[in-house]
């Protein structure tokens, strides 16, 4: 519900954080998206696509690369890849673990003009 | 030409994360508690805050209110009845609030001489997740007639709460409230969350949300 800002958001960053705005045009926003950063990634690509973008992002593609949760057991001391659900489960173990090693991004990784 | 790639490496929410870095310093600097409260639309994070503040000021406490809704200020006359200052914001259909909303919304309440200061945010489990306000704490509210597999359905806001209640305790019999499932799927979730029981209608277990929120001002 949230994605169109989340999707200006991203154009904000990459704006603010360009120095020569005035002769480039930027073709791609490489962006990580954390399973666990609440933002869904057809949601996101939707709205992205949707609003509307001046000189500098014409034509602009967004590029989504989607992170896995990933949690670190202290017990263990091993990480689990959790896939297909939240539950943060150690593999090794069965422990519950809080400490979430990836998943939470979301984050403007580069940019190519 | 040949493309050129640029690294960025920024927080797409960074300058919403900014704003609220400088409103927790504020807060800090003034010692006010800052506790976000977030749940679906209907749980009763108004009836339960109207009743934990009157509770609270009993006890000699000076709390104010923000309360974030897309229309109305039904919400702020209701937590007002409670004895704090409080504040409606109308975010006019956004679906969450965001930290400059919270610093305009600050002019209109006394939070400076408060030692705490709700946010009762907007009734929704999705967005609100991502949008940090400065808050020191936030609290989740789960009512029984939701469904024992809430937190597994919204797994990113149950995950980064840090005080699980329960509400509507008074129901759970008459939807068959399942609370040793509810319980496992909220830790499953977060494990380290603090979990508590209410019925704010009957008023049970309120009073040992009080003594918590006491103690972490003490």
């Amino acid at each position: 519900m949230h994605e169109l800002s989340i999707a200006q958001s991203i154009l904000d960053t990459v704006q603010t954080n360009l120095k020569d705005k005035k002769t480039i045009t930027v073709k791609k926003i490489y962006i990580s998206l954390g399973v666990l950063s609440g933002v869904e990634k057809e949601s996101l690509q939707f709205n992205f696509d949707l609003i509307p973008k001046d000189k500098l992002f014409k034509n602009v593609e967004l590029v989504i690369k989607e992170n896995i949760l990933e949690v670190y057991c202290p017990k263990c001391k091993q990480k689990t890849k959790i896939k297909n659900s939240f539950v943060l489960k150690c593999a090794h173990c069965g422990n519950l673990t809080s400490d979430i090693v990836r998943g939470r991004e979301l984050t403007v990784d580069k940019i190519e003009t | 030409m040949r493309p050129k790639i640029l690294q960025i490496r920024k927080g797409i929410l960074e300058s919403n994360d900014l704003a609220a870095q400088k409103l927790r310093k504020d807060f800090s600097q003034k010692n006010v508690l800052v506790i976000n409260v977030v749940s679906s639309p209907g749980s009763g994070k108004t009836e339960l805050l109207t009743l934990l503040i009157k509770k609270l000021i009993t006890n000699g406490l000076k709390v104010c209110a923000v309360v974030g809704d897309l229309a109305t200020d039904n919400d702020a006359l209701r937590l007002k009845s409670s004895g704090a200052p409080s504040y409606q914001i109308n975010t006019n259909g956004n679906c969450h609030l965001d930290a400059n909303m919270i610093e305009k919304s600050l002019k209109k309440i006394p939070w400076k001489s408060a030692d705490i200061l709700f946010i009762e945010n907007v009734g929704n489990l999705v967005c609100p997740a991502s949008y940090d306000l400065g808050e020191n704490m936030r609290i989740i509210l789960m009512s029984v007639t939701e469904g024992e597999d809430k937190p597994l359905k919204y797994p990113t806001m149950f995950n980064s709460a840090d005080i699980c209640i329960i509400s509507k305790m008074d129901l759970s019999k008459a939807v068959n409230f399942n609370e040793k499932l509810a319980l496992q799927n909220i830790t499953s979730v977060n494990p380290d969350i603090k979990i508590f029981n209410s019925s704010a209608k009957k008023d049970v277990g309120v009073d040992k949300i009080v003594n918590h929120i006491i103690s972490l001002i003490k």
